[in-house]
């Protein structure tokens, strides 16, 4: 297979205005350095029903035998995964009858029952200041305000923020991932403001994580790199002296350039170090990217695998998924219009009831994600309760544009789970609110986050 | 209107309410005719005015302020409701004072700042940048580039346009790919293929065909290769019929030499098809086709009944799984009217294995609602009457290069030759792709067991010098100059050298040694940045740009694109600015075909053209709405701009019209007889018809429509913001949506009407709503309606009179109400008494339009010191009725271009 374009290398590494280490801890050096084939296969599971699992080491049983020989069990690592989908959910089938503990599933909900008790749906969440329809998706993760005003400015998203403090633990600080991804709305976003566009293929994102390079690969990857580095020396001196003339306001869009400038020598660096060692090996094979638009399901099934697999080989531990439905005609029985289309029911019962295939269908995935992430065991802790998985929608209805009472889910992590918090319908809880508890899981030490007001009420650590 | 750019903000704390003393006729009006509602206790819509600092130099109380303004001076507060008015003299002496203030404040930032930033390039500038300095006119990099931000509509606003680490890895990528494009890799040029092939022997041809979709032509008729299909035969019920047909056709159409007839009617899903025809070489090619039309009649070829038309395009077939808008790129359309075989002729640029597709605009019908044309299991052709479209062949030839090495190639390499690279030395032999390395289909022509494998491993050569460094100085010192749009001094143009330099020290060749000089130079900030380069003059009170930076704002306006030769030596001799330069070039540049890139992005960004896939109609209830159309509808409203502005056409053109820019499919859309063929052109139209301006354009009747229904709140607030500059606020927080609803019981006016009652909403709505209302008698394809449809409710069955005669089930719902009343309180009762109210005030057209035009010509937001010079503009043209040409020429001479 070609060699994905040098950007790809470096694309998902984190944003570096940071103040942590550019290098790879040691510990986390000697984890990933140590590949062993050999290695019994202790996490085959049945978790992928193609057969595919990752043979890698996972963290513990990388450090086993150094617990054996008596040093203090290190924390597991804390993972979180940002999902969300583009056009809403219709409320009757997502949200449960019942508010509070012990509520019966909803249909879709009814497709979480393997990991029942396990996560929670809120209602009554949403950002401060958004409404506008389809633009707000712009603040899903980040929360910014009024994203449909003429002059918007985003603000970081909080897996950005998460991956700043704990994005050099891995070979990619996070990983941007999407289906069907357009330019128009994307998820993550840096400090400035930038998105960054996610990989919506498959077989990328696996090359990326586990394909070895060939010694020839690697050696030009290196000169590669070494060209970009002095490339962007230069032209760092040529901007300096530039900003000589300039005067306040324009200096600052210059410094804009300048740091771009110094994060990428940064995140040159770190590729550099780990372009030197070797990728975890995994047992499932290199997956077939989907051409076929329409089977839009199998598609984001099929990148719901490599976040998994990304997450149990550790090579990364902060993942964003951006679903986008939107044009597709989604092959999905009982289906025959596009999905945008079919959001805008106009209350058309034959069109809500295509609709509600089509979401169903997505939350079925969901329920195969969590499932997955359940079944994986790392040294007696298990994946899931190690990993804040959010799904939501940046609407709520898509036949009304309304960006009120998100539905939204939040599954794994050690939370007190398997309720059904509501909040007041009229006055909505910022869902900012629930990404600092998020933070808090993933030991990043926020009690702040854009709009939020405190952590989520009624959703405590277990 | 914003007051401008304040990069860094200082902490607003509220100051005391004392300071307004400093100006007691001030607080004097606002005690008497303000503080009842807007003291710090009432804060009346959020505005407490006691407490608000009369302190201009931060951007929250300038903007309040300037909003105090405007609604005192549009004589919308105090309100009208109220007793006790302050006298005319008592305004006009407030309004003074305000805008005194306003005005000195921003004036002073201005003089030290200037309106517009230093900014980097908008990824259309960087694409149409390297296209114009490398003559690449074909080259397609801004995919890799993020998606710009906006603000007020615009990507060329400073503010808007950041800068992160992600960009420049990607600026990096993309000034890779379009160096490696530009680069010869050859000494000879790749062979010219021309290939030719009957326009039935198309693999997808042969489904079609089985099915009796399609036909096998010969001599202008039927072909019975095969019986014509009955529509008795089910494919799907008879394997043996199924394979016995697609075994003949098989056979029979591989070499097929005579014609596939394709029905324009209705057919279960649009006739697209690739033509299987894949270029090797990426290049110019020329695209040849013969085709006619026909009118089908259960089994007899007859002569058509009326013109029809199809497409070609271009589809690059994803690498992964990309969300694609299926055909990327159109090439055009094509007229047939005759049983007469006519021959077209496109040429352009194909990306390596770009394939092209085949489009004849079929509808789009729906499985359900085919109507009397069965599906494609059956015979459909002996039951079929409807036009259809015959192609007779498809002949493509290429890649064709006008010299060798390329323009591009020189450009940067001069004249060096081009030779084998030496095998035993130390030297990294350039990275080459290798050639067809992937091909979506296996039937793609060319196919890749017909090349050659002297081509398919071509020797490995590249471009040879004895001289690295002398000619690394010579090629640097011409190539950089035009990169950076100034003179380039010697100690500079060494700076690169010495990457080459340095490179060659690391074994690289002198190809890729060169390349990373000029990759080093399209990041750098000299060329990536714009706006820059001024003229101190101490104690001015505006910052005059350079010559140079005057060349940049020219081409990136009517050019999107850094400035040419012409305008670089114009500007280093120093006599750009002078005003009959100024005047002749900007003439000279909206003459040149570039300036098309102008008219696109002006209305795709303005005018919002680039959303017009945003959402999809249902077309069962829509089923007219088809590729073709859509094309026509961006068309025409680019056209009529340039026509606006070609013949110097007044502003009041934005809102009605007694002409319009129509094709065939266009004039049907609109009911407008007598206009045949694809090709746009300019129609008188009928007294009374509202057509033909922007308000009645069927693409802004789209682009404004909310997928499958309309809604006035949304069509208003748009023509109010983008044609009649009003500014309209965020709705107020905690206000249900509106809940569109198809099912026919409830029309959107009456939701609205429920909504309007509501007091918090009826004051801007009074101001938002009427535009839409008036545009209620369009629907979401800019069609005229009368009465709504509906698949499920109404009486009354639409007819569409397709040709075809299929007739889908649509029904006419209820009424359309376009009634309304200005803010002001006229009424009017449909859009033509819309159109003459807001005729009345042609000044306030004019003042948006250039607040438009100057936003996209200066990459600057609107500043409230601008307004004087706007008025200037304003009264300079009005002579001209605001002709578009005069405002443009105005903007062009004024102190807001020819300032930073």
């Amino acid at each position: 297979m070609k060699q994905p374009p040098l950007n790809e290398l470096i694309a998902p590494l984190a944003d570096a205005k940071t103040n942590t280490p550019i290098l790879p801890s040691l510990t986390a050096m000697r984890m990933h350095s140590r590949p062993s084939p050999s290695h019994p296969l202790l996490n085959r599971r049945q978790f992928l029903r193609s057969g595919s699992a990752v043979l890698a080491l996972p963290f513990l049983e990388a450090l086993a035998p150094r617990i054996a020989r008596g040093a203090s069990a290190p924390v597991p690592p804390k993972r979180m995964v940002c999902i969300m989908t583009n056009t809403g959910m219709i409320a009757e089938n997502f949200f449960p009858k019942e508010p509070g503990k012990g509520f019966a599933p909803s249909r879709y909900l009814s497709h979480l029952e393997p990991v029942r008790g396990r996560y929670s749906v809120m209602n009554g969440l949403s950002h401060p200041d958004n409404s506008g329809g389809h633009v707000v998706e712009k603040s899903f993760l980040t929360g910014a305000r009024f994203p449909s005003s003429a002059v918007f400015k985003n603000s970081i998203s909080v897996d950005q923020l998460a991956a700043e403090s704990l994005g050099h633990h891995t070979r990619f600080p996070f990983l941007a991932l999407g289906v069907n991804g357009q330019h128009d709305g994307l998820l993550s976003v840096s400090r400035d403001g930038v998105f960054i566009p996610p990989e919506l293929s498959p077989a990328k994102v696996y090359q990326r994580l586990f394909t070895p390079d060939t010694a020839a690969e690697s050696e030009q990857r290196m000169r590669e790199i070494g060209q970009r580095v002095s490339t962007l020396d230069f032209v760092n001196e040529k901007a300096k002296r530039l900003s000589r003339n300039l005067g306040a306001e324009d200096r600052a869009r210059l410094d804009q350039y300048l740091t771009s400038v110094r994060e990428l020598e940064q995140r040159l660096e770190q590729a550099r170090v780990w372009q030197q060692r070797e990728k975890p090996r995994v047992a499932a094979p290199a997956p077939q990217d989907i051409m076929d638009n329409t089977q839009d399901v199998d598609r984001a099934r099929l990148m719901y695998d490599m976040a998994l697999l990304a997450l149990q080989s550790d090579s990364t531990r902060i993942i964003t998924l951006y679903l986008n439905p939107l044009e597709v005609t989604a092959k999905v029985p009982g289906v025959s219009d596009r999905t945008h289309t079919l959001t805008h029911h106009g209350n058309e019962p034959e069109k809500l009831a295509q609709l509600a295939n089509v979401e169903e269908a997505g939350m079925k995935n969901l329920g195969r994600f969590l499932a997955g992430l359940g079944a994986i065991n790392e040294g007696g802790n298990n994946l899931l309760d190690e990993t804040a998985v959010l799904f939501g929608s940046n609407m709520s209805n898509g036949n009304n544009h309304s960006n009120v009472n998100l539905p939204i889910v939040l599954a794994g992590g050690r939370f007190k789970h398997g309720q059904h918090l509501q909040f007041d319908q009229k006055n909505n809880t910022p869902l900012c609110n629930l990404f600092v508890s998020m933070l808090q899981h993933m030991g990043v030490e926020r009690d702040a986050f854009s709009t939020s007001t405190g952590t989520l009420t009624g959703l405590d650590l277990a | 209107m914003r007051r401008g750019a304040f990069l860094l903000l200082a902490s607003l704390l509220p100051l005391p309410a004392a300071l307004h003393a400093a100006d007691p006729a001030l607080r004097g009006y606002l005690e008497t005719h303000c503080f009842d509602c807007h003291d710090a206790t009432t804060k009346k819509g959020g505005l407490d005015l006691e407490s608000l600092p009369l302190k201009l130099d931060a951007p929250e109380p300038f903007e309040k302020w300037a909003l105090v303004h405007d609604r005192i001076a549009a004589g919308e507060m105090p309100p009208k409701s109220r007793k006790e008015r302050p006298s005319e003299q008592e305004n006009a002496d407030t309004l003074k004072l305000l805008d005194e203030r306003l005005h000195n404040t921003d004036a002073a930032h201005v003089a030290k700042s200037g309106r517009a930033l230093f900014r980097r390039l908008t990824t259309q500038e960087f694409e149409n940048a390297l296209r114009d300095l490398l003559h690449l006119p074909g080259l397609r990099i801004k995919q890799l580039l993020p998606e710009d931000e906006r603000r007020h509509g615009f990507n060329k606003i400073g503010q808007a346009l950041d800068l992160s680490n992600v960009h420049l890895s990607q600026f990096m990528d993309a000034a890779e790919v379009a160096l490696t494009t530009a680069i010869a890799t050859r000494s000879t040029p790749p062979p010219v293929r021309r290939v030719r092939f009957g326009g039935a022997a198309i693999p997808d041809a042969m489904n079609w065909m089985a099915h009796g979709s399609a036909v096998p032509l010969k001599d202008k008729q039927y072909d019975p290769v095969v019986p014509l299909p009955s529509p008795e035969d089910d494919l799907n019920a008879n394997q043996e019929l199924k394979k016995s047909r697609y075994a003949t056709l098989g056979r029979v159409l591989r070499d097929y030499p005579h014609a596939g007839g394709y029905f324009t009617g209705a057919t279960h899903r649009p006739m697209i098809f690739s033509l299987e025809y894949a270029p090797i070489y990426a290049g110019e090619y020329r695209i040849r086709t013969s085709a006619w039309g026909f009118w089908w009649d259960r089994g007899k070829v007859e002569p058509p009944h009326r013109n029809e038309s199809f497409a070609l395009t271009a589809w690059l077939p994803s690498e992964g799984p990309r969300f694609v808008h299926s055909p990327s790129r159109w090439l055009g359309l094509f007229d047939v009217s005759s049983l007469e075989s006519r021959v077209h002729e496109f040429t352009g640029w194909f990306d390596v294995n770009d394939e092209l597709v085949f489009d004849i605009g079929t509808l789009n019908g729906h499985e359900k609602t085919t109507g009397r044309f069965p599906g494609d299991a059956k015979g459909a052709c002996t039951v079929y009457s409807g036009p259809g479209i015959a192609l007779d062949w498809v002949e493509a030839e290429g890649p064709i290069f006008e010299q060798w090495p390329p323009r591009s190639h020189t450009a940067i390499f001069g004249d060096l030759p081009i030779r084998s690279l030496d095998k035993d030395t130390d030297i990294i032999p350039p990275k080459r792709t290798p050639v067809r390395q992937r091909s979506r289909s296996s039937m793609a022509r060319p196919a890749n067991g017909e090349i050659p494998k002297e081509e398919k491993e071509p020797p490995l050569e590249s471009v040879f010098t004895e001289h690295p460094q002398e000619d690394a100085t010579r090629l640097l010192a011409q190539f950089l100059p035009r990169a950076f749009r100034r003179p380039v001094p010697a100690e500079e143009v060494q700076g690169y050298v010495q990457i080459v330099t340095r490179e060659l020290e690391r074994h690289a060749c002198f190809e890729e040694a060169m390349k990373e000089a000029c990759k080093a130079a399209l990041c750098s900030p000299d060329f990536l940045f714009v706006g820059e380069n001024t003229i101190a003059e101490p104690n001015a009170a505006r910052i005059r740009l350079s010559d140079c930076a005057l060349a940049e704002r020219l081409a990136l306006w009517f050019w999107n694109s850094v400035p040419d030769e012409e305008l670089i030596t114009l500007a280093n001799e120093g006599r750009l600015h002078l005003p009959e330069n100024l005047k002749k070039q900007s003439e000279r540049l909206l003459a040149d075909p570039r300036s098309d890139r102008f008219i696109a992005d002006f209305t795709d960004q303005w005018l919002d053209l680039r959303k017009i896939d945003a959402t999809q109609p249902d077309l069962r209830i829509y089923p007219e709405g088809r590729e073709h159309l859509k094309h026509s509808m961006i068309d025409e409203t680019r056209a009529y701009l340039r026509e606006l502005i070609a013949k110097d056409l007044s502003v009041t053109h934005l809102v009605k019209s007694d002409f319009a820019m129509l094709n065939q499919s266009l004039a049907k859309h609109y009911g407008i007889p007598g206009v045949t063929g694809c090709a746009i052109r300019k129609v008188a139209l009928p007294e009374g018809s509202p057509r033909g301006a922007f308000l009645a354009q069927a693409a802004i009747l789209k682009v404004t429509a909310n997928g499958t229904t309309t809604s006035p709140v949304t069509r208003g607030a748009w023509i109010n913001e983008r044609i009649l500059g009003n500014v309209i606020p965020p709705p107020p927080a905690g206000v249900p949506a509106l809940d569109p609803d198809t099912r026919g019981a409830t029309t959107i006016r009456e939701k609205l009407e429920k909504h309007r009652a509501d007091a918090r909403c009826a004051a801007c709505h009074a101001k938002i709503d009427p535009p839409g209302f008036a545009l209620e008698s369009f629907d979401v394809l800019g069609g005229f309606q009368e009465r709504y449809r509906s698949l499920f409710t109404g009486n009354t069955m639409m007819d569409f009179h397709f040709d075809s005669g299929w007739d889908p089930r649509v029904r006419l719902n209820q009424s359309v109400d376009p009634s309304g009343q200005l803010p002001s309180g006229e009424p009017f009762k449909n859009l033509s008494d819309f159109q003459a109210l807001v005729l009345r005030k042609p000044e306030a057209l004019a003042a948006n339009l250039l607040r438009q035009l100057l936003m996209y010509a200066t990459g600057s937001e609107p500043h409230y010191s601008d307004r004087r010079e706007i008025a200037r503009i304003l009264a300079q043209t009005k002579a001209s009725d605001y002709g578009l040409r005069s405002l443009i020429d105005a903007i062009v001479q004024s102190e807001l271009f020819l300032t930073k």
